[in-house]
C-alpha cells in the first residue's frame, strides 16, 4: 500500500509543476465556487489563525476578488455562504462557514453552531501560511516585536516561527477535539491549505516539509499532529498549495516586505486544482 | 499601556480587561436606562405640538388655557429630551467608546501574546485552557456589546 503522505506529496509536486507551466494547465474543467444561495447541504467549515487568509481564499474560491479591490480587514464575526461548486458539469451544494480566528465570543458561537454537539460539517478546510500571518493591530505588533528582541534578532524568520508556534498550538486544539470526538463529530475529510505561496514559492519544498509528514528526519510539530490525525481517525487528509491574491506582505514594520512571486495565471491554476479537490472530496462523500 | 513581559503581567491584564468588561455591561445597561426617558420626552415634544394642531385645525381648537398647557409641555418636554441627551447620554456614550476601545485593544494583544507567554512560563495545560475560555469572551471589534 503506498504511504498515504507519498500519496500527499506527489499530489503537491503535481501542483506545483502544473503552476510552474509543465504539468496540466488551469483549463481542466475549471472548478470554483459561485455565490448562490440554495439549500445547507455539504456543510464545510473554514478554519485557521487570524490573518491566515480565510476570508480571502474564500472569496478567491467563488471568483469574488477582481484586480483592484480593497485589501481585506479582520473579521469581526462568523462569515456564511451557501455557494455551488461547479466543475465541468457537476455541481454540488456547499454552506461555508468561516470561523473567525480570534478567541473571543464570536468564535465561539460560529464553533457552537457549526461543529459542537449535534452541529457537524463534513468537511474542514483549515487553511495556515507558513508563517505569513497578519497582524491587524499596532499594539499587537509592538508586543511582537518586544517579545522577539528579548529573546534576539528580529528578522522575518523570527516572525515566521512566532506564527508557526501559534499556528500548530491553533491546530492541536482543533486536532484534540476532533480525535477525541468533541468536535465535528460527523467530518469525513480536513483540507490543510497553505495559503500564501506567491510570497514564499522559491521556499515551497521547505513549506511543503513543514505541513506533510514525511521522511521521518525531523518533523515539525504540525506534521506530528497531521500525522496524529491520520493514525486516530478515518478522515481523507490532504494538503494543497495555494495563493488567493497577490498583495504584498511585511512581518513587522521596519522589516522589508516581501512581494508576490507568481502572476494571475498561476494563482488561477492553484485556485483551480484546489476547487478541483473540494469537488471530489465533497462528492466522495455524497456517493458512500 | 505597559509591555507584556511574562505570565504574570499578561493575568493581570487579563484581569483588568474583565474589570472593563464587566464596567462596559454596566454602562449599556445604563444608558439602556436613560434612553427610555429621553425617548418619551422627544415624543412628547412632537406629539402634544401635533395634537394641539389638528384639533385647530378640525374643530373650533383647544381654549386658550389648554393651548398655554400644552404647548409648555412640549417645551418642557423638549428641554428635558436635550438635557437628557447631552448632559447624561453623550458623555456616558462618550466613556463606553473610550473604555470599550481600550478593552478591545487590549485583548488583542493578549491574543497574539497568549501562545508566547504560555510556552516561555511553561503554563500547565489546565491554566492554559482556564486562559483560553476567557479570552473567549470578548468580543473581536467594538460595537458586539451595545
Ligand atoms: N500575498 C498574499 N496575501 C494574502 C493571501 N491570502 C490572504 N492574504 C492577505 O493576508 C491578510 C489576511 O487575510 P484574511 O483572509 O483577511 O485573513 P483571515 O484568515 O480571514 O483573518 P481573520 O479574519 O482575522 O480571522 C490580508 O491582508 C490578505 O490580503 C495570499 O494568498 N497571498
Ligand atoms: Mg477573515
Amino acid at each position: 500500500m503506498p504511504d498515504v503522505w507519498e500519496n500527499t506529496r506527489s499530489r503537491w509536486e503535481s501542483v506545483r509543476h502544473a503552476v510552474d507551466g509543465g504539468g496540466p494547465g488551469a483549463a481542466v474543467g475549471a472548478a470554483t465556487l459561485h455565490g448562490r444561495l440554495g439549500l445547507s447541504v455539504n456543510p464545510i467549515a473554514v478554519t485557521g489563525e487570524a490573518g491566515a487568509g480565510k476570508s480571502v481564499l474564500y472569496d478567491a474560491l467563488t471568483q469574488a476578488i477582481r484586480t483592484g479591490d480593497g485589501d481585506s480587514s479582520r473579521s469581526p464575526d462568523i462569515e456564511k455562504h451557501a455557494t455551488v461548486l461547479r466543475s465541468g458539469s457537476r455541481r454540488t451544494r456547499a454552506a461555508v462557514t468561516v470561523i473567525p480566528g480570534q478567541l473571543s465570543t464570536q468564535r465561539e458561537r460560529a464553533l457552537h453552531d457549526t461543529m459542537r454537539g449535534a452541529a457537524s460539517p463534513q468537511g474542514i478546510v483549515h487553511v495556515v501560511c507558513w508563517g505569513h500571518n497578519r497582524i491587524w493591530q499596532r499594539g499587537a505588533q509592538r508586543d511582537v516585536h518586544d517579545a522577539l528582541a528579548a529573546d534576539g534578532v528580529v528578522d522575518q524568520e523570527a516572525v515566521r516561527d512566532w506564527h508557526l508556534r501559534k499556528e500548530a498550538a491553533d491546530f492541536r486544539l482543533l486536532v484534540d477535539a476532533i480525535i477525541d470526538g468533541q468536535l465535528a463529530t460527523r467530518l469525513r475529510w480536513l483540507v490543510v491549505v497553505v495559503s500564501k505561496t506567491d510570497l514564499f514559492w522559491d521556499r515551497l519544498d521547505e513549506a511543503r516539509d513543514h505541513y506533510i509528514p514525511g521522511p521521518p528526519r525531523r518533523e515539525s510539530p504540525f506534521a506530528a499532529l497531521l500525522r496524529d490525525l491520520e493514525n486516530e481517525t478515518s478522515l481523507r487528509l490532504s494538503v494543497l498549495p495555494m495563493a488567493s491574491r497577490l498583495i504584498r506582505h511585511q512581518f513587522l514594520p521596519g522589516l522589508p516586505a516581501g512581494t508576490s512571486q507568481l502572476d494571475d495565471t498561476q494563482i488561477g491554476a492553484l485556485r483551480t486544482h484546489l476547487g478541483q479537490e473540494l469537488q471530489t472530496l465533497i462528492t466522495q462523500r455524497n456517493e458512500d | 499601556m505597559g509591555a507584556i513581559d511574562g505570565g504574570a503581567a499578561f493575568l493581570r491584564m487579563l484581569t483588568a480587561a474583565e474589570r472593563r468588561l464587566a464596567v462596559l455591561r454596566a454602562l449599556t445597561a445604563r444608558r439602556r436606562r436613560v434612553r427610555r426617558p429621553r425617548i418619551a420626552s422627544a415624543a412628547l415634544a412632537v406629539l402634544i405640538p401635533a395634537v394641539l394642531a389638528l384639533a385647530a385645525a378640525t374643530g373650533d381648537g383647544p381654549g386658550g388655557v389648554l393651548l398655554a398647557v400644552g404647548l409648555s409641555i412640549a417645551v418642557l418636554s423638549l428641554a428635558a429630551c436635550a438635557a437628557l441627551l447631552l448632559l447624561v447620554e453623550r458623555p456616558l456614550n462618550r466613556r463606553f467608546a473610550v473604555e470599550e476601545h481600550a478593552m478591545i485593544e487590549e485583548v488583542n494583544r493578549m491574543r497574539e501574546l497568549f501562545t508566547h507567554v504560555a510556552e516561555r512560563d511553561r503554563w500547565e495545560e489546565r491554566l492554559k485552557g482556564s486562559v483560553r475560555e476567557r479570552l473567549s469572551r470578548f468580543p473581536v471589534e467594538g460595537g458586539s456589546l451595545r
